[in-house]
């Protein structure tokens, strides 16, 4: 009943067509994240979702209603969809304090003054902002800002979230921490949520499952492991960075481009393919190095210092390889 | 169609309502001109004989000197007052920051001076027996008289104009590409013709342009200076015929129609300007010069600055002090002629004056809240509710920029003249606040249009998505949030307003007089002392109110 559906979407800007017959289905409860480069129209189909754009064709169903139906000529307004919706710079309004800015969708709704206290008091702790509720929000760091941005969608007791890039304002830290926090707040509320983003941290942060995008259509769909460990194509593998990008010829097969996964390529004295390292450097708690193998660059991980310079033996878990088309 | 339904159905009818508005003030006035232009018997409803007067007027030797007066006075306004204004804007780049601050307050005097002003004050300087022959025993009436006084008494009027616009393009490109090109072998000579000079053109062109259009627009200065030595520019020539019989509409219109053309190009041009270059410097590397520290340089920044505020400023200014509070012209600047009768025949009750004032604070007070709520509407539709039509409404906003006074003034007496109207304004008080408005709307447009822009339309959404409809937007987050902007615009309108002069001469109803037409009087009767009291009443309130403006636009929510 919460879950939502989308189908046969079209939409053009003039002469540019954003979105191409794009079907997708997000099951109540789970957090679907759009992933794409800029200008692949995720954001487009968020505000599509959201009912801040309408498409030239195509319907949405959600809640358990259907918002958009070009057909019938149904088109339900924003305002009459009941979502909430966290957006990238905040969008808090300056002028109210984080109280009233969280109080605004209730009286929207002509809840009792009574009741709406109360539920801004609980929101407000649920994000653990209790204690700024009478600042601007000019007083207030950007990952308070965001938190303000989600008890606001949240106050309104919504089924259905929309985030837009939600961490992609904030540092490195703080991301991380933000991102734990909606995965928490989400799955307990059971809330069915959409995120877009072009980051794939972010993605692989938030996601039950991710949607990647491309030139308007949905590319592939699944859970962020699946996603990264079998890529549909090189524009997914590359997308994605999801290992390194080898022709098939070196492992005797017909295909012109295979992946192989990051961590199946291991240096070995053994090992068949000879490379030379170009630079290496260290990051997360191990030795990242490029290494040049006849012409093309792999990324291999290792426990111990490479030096630009060395040769090297490397040896590939030939189970990782996947033959990849286009 | 499906696409109606986008947006609730408040959209089109705010989008309709302001596009109603926009047409009345602004689109009749201008088609009524082009028709008139077109069709000679248009004011007996007869489309006969089109263009036949279009070609004879264009060629009339009278039109066509006009024509080429005007150009000539802008050009050579503009050069004058670029060539003032650029050596100063680049001395003022090296200054420390408190004395450029006092500098710039300085030549924002200027702006608070309307030309006509202006010109009567250096009238009563520089002609025989004025205040420059009493003191030091030279008058300058021929020089005064001649296309060089008037090009001059324009240029120090408007040259802050440029002044302001070329120095801030100078703070913000800041002393680091200079630096840059140091650091790559460049003379401090070579630095500045290959790289100071062109960054800084586009915002001297740009403001130049704006110089020219305003020139071009002004009435008050060639009315003043130049009929004493029968110098016409289209729009003193657009003045005398309506004001001599028999009136000629026909030709009236074609001159409007000229001047709103060259107005347009040159304010296209300066769009076209602003936006090419806008974005061309980057931001990040806000450095501004460091002030300098030789005292050479700095002793004649001094001198330089000193000098021509002396002659902008504070000589016109104390021209209209001096004769506000002398007895008579002829008793000449001596302790015995000191008097406060005409500050007193200015406030007498039930005078003139105070009926003047009267008339001109309700007219400027109506069209600061019409202006401000219409520049609010519009705004919020050109920038929040683009839709199809959007190119149109943009338009007629943009189009009052380019059409000088005389042309709106005109415009309203073609439209509102024509015999099927069952009511018309005309002769009320309310052509006059047509005439304001569409004269004055684009102060608060242009500004609404530019802070709401700034504001995040993520703030509008999230009001959408929490139950919000577009009044509700507008009222709870957008009204509350650009009100600061609306109260400044709301100044700027009024203090213009009060001192406006083309529209006010051309329509005011029978007996009914403004300060403008007031002081034009005045000047016209000889009873000049009077005119320049309210001149300088007029000049102080601009300033009050102009500076309580600013003080509250700057209290906007960051």
């Amino acid at each position: 009943m919460n879950s939502l559906n989308l189908h046969g979407i079209q939409k053009s800007f003039g002469q540019t067509d954003v979105l191409v017959d794009v079907d997708l289905t997000v099951e109540a409860g789970t957090f679907v994240t759009l992933l794409g480069p800029s200008g692949c129209g995720k954001t487009t189909l968020l505000r599509i979702i959201a009912g801040l754009d309408a498409p030239d064709s195509g319907t949405v169903h959600g809640r358990g209603m259907t918002f958009v139906d070009t057909q019938a000529g149904i088109f339900i307004p924003p305002q009459a969809r009941e979502l909430g919706y966290v957006f990238q710079d905040y969008g808090l309004w300056p002028h109210l304090t984080v109280a009233e800015n969280v109080a605004f969708p209730l009286q929207m709704r002509a809840m009792a003054k009574a009741d709406i206290r109360e539920r801004v008091t609980e929101v407000l702790g649920a994000v653990q902002l209790l204690n700024h509720a009478d600042k601007r929000p000019e007083k207030l760091s950007g990952g308070q800002k965001q938190r303000v941005s989600i008890a606001r969608a949240l106050a309104g007791k919504p089924s259905l979230m929309l985030f837009d890039e939600p961490l992609s304002n904030l540092d490195a830290n703080l991301r991380e921490e933000l991102g734990y926090e909606i995965r928490r707040l989400t799955r307990e509320l059971g809330l069915t949520c959409i995120n877009v983003t072009h980051d794939r941290r972010e993605a692989q942060l938030l996601s039950d499952s991710i949607a990647l995008m491309k030139d308007g259509r949905i590319h592939q769909v699944g859970p962020p492991d699946t996603l990264f460990q079998n890529p549909i194509d090189v524009w997914a593998a590359t997308f994605l960075d999801a290992g390194n990008l080898l022709p098939g010829a070196l492992f005797g097969l017909d295909t012109p481009t295979v992946l192989v996964g990051r961590s199946a390529a291991t240096v070995d004295p053994t090992g068949t393919l000879h490379g030379l390292v170009t630079a290496t450097l260290y990051i997360d708690d191990r030795y990242e190095s490029l290494i040049q193998v006849e012409g093309h660059q792999l990324k291999v991980f290792t426990a111990t210092r490479l030096n630009p310079g060395d040769s090297v033996c490397l040896r590939i878990d030939t189970r990782s390889v996947r033959s990849l088309s286009g | 169609m499906y696409h109606r339904l986008n947006k609730s159905r408040l959209a089109p009818a705010l989008w309709f309502t302001s596009l109603v508005t926009l047409v009345i003030i602004v689109g009749l006035p201008m088609i009524a001109i082009i028709l008139f232009a077109v069709f000679p018997k248009i004011n007996e409803l007869s489309l006969t004989a089109p263009f036949s007067l279009l070609i004879p007027n264009l060629t009339d030797p009278r039109l066509s000197g006009a024509i080429a007066n005007s150009l000539m006075l802008s050009a050579s306004v503009t050069a004058v007052a670029a060539l003032t204004a650029l050596p100063l804007s680049l001395l003022r780049a090296r200054m420390s920051k408190r004395q450029g601050q006092f500098w710039d307050v300085c030549f924002l005097i200027p702006f608070l001076i309307p030309p006509y002003i202006g010109s009567l004050a250096w009238m009563q300087l520089l002609q025989r027996n004025g205040f420059i022959e009493q003191l030091f025993g030279f008058h300058a009436g021929a020089m005064l008289y001649s296309f060089t006084g008037i090009t001059l008494v324009m240029a120090l009027n408007l040259f802050p104009l440029i002044y302001f616009s070329a120095s801030r393009s100078l703070m913000v490109i800041g002393s680091r590409y200079g630096d840059i090109a140091r650091v790559c072998g460049a003379n401090p000579l070579s630095t500045f013709f290959r790289i100071d000079l062109p960054l800084v053109l586009p915002a001297l062109v740009s403001s130049g342009l704006i110089v020219f259009i305003l020139t071009i627009e002004e009435f008050g200065t060639p009315e003043i200076l130049g009929r004493r030595f029968g110098f016409e520019v289209m729009v003193t020539a657009v003045h005398d015929k309506f004001t001599n019989w028999p009136v000629d509409l026909a030709g009236a219109s074609v001159l409007c129609c000229v001047l709103i053309l060259l107005a347009f190009l040159a304010y296209r041009g300066q769009q076209m300007i602003v936006a090419v270059y806008q974005t061309q410097v980057d931001a990040n590397g806000f450095a501004t010069a460091e002030p300098s520290t030789s005292v050479l340089l700095r002793l004649s920044t001094v001198g330089v600055f000193a000098l021509v505020a002396i002659i902008a400023v504070a000589l016109p200014l104390a021209s209209v002090t001096a004769s506000a509070f002398m007895d008579t012209m002829s008793g000449g600047l001596d302790r015995d002629n000191f008097s406060l009768r005409n500050m007193q025949t200015v406030f007498a009750p039930g005078s003139d004056a105070i009926n003047a004032i009267l008339t001109s604070l309700s007219l400027a007070i109506a069209a600061a809240l019409l202006t401000a709520l219409i520049g609010f509407l519009v705004a919020f539709t050109l920038v929040r509710l683009p839709s199809r039509g959007t190119a149109m409404l943009d338009f007629l906003s943009i189009l009052p920029n380019s059409i000088p006074g005389m042309a709106v003034a005109v415009g309203l007496i073609l439209t509102w003249n024509l015999p099927f109207w069952p009511v018309t304004p005309y002769n009320t008080l309310l052509i006059l606040l047509l005439a304001y408005l569409c004269l004055m709307l684009p102060y608060p447009i242009r500004m609404l249009t530019t802070a709401l822009r700034q504001l995040p339309t993520s703030l509008d959404h999230a009001a959408y998505v929490a139950g919000a409809n577009e009044i509700t937007v507008i009222r709870r987050i957008l009204a509350p949030l650009l009100a600061p902007v609306a109260f400044a615009a709301g100044f700027i309108v009024f203090a213009i307003s009060t001192r406006e002069l083309v529209t006010s001469l051309m329509l005011s109803p029978p007996g009914v007089e403004t300060v403008a037409t007031f002081v034009f009087r005045q000047f016209d009767q000889g009873s000049m002392n009077v005119g320049m009291a309210m001149s300088l009443l007029t000049i102080l309130l601009s300033a009050v109110v102009i500076g309580a403006g600013q003080r509250l636009a700057g209290r906007t929510f960051r």
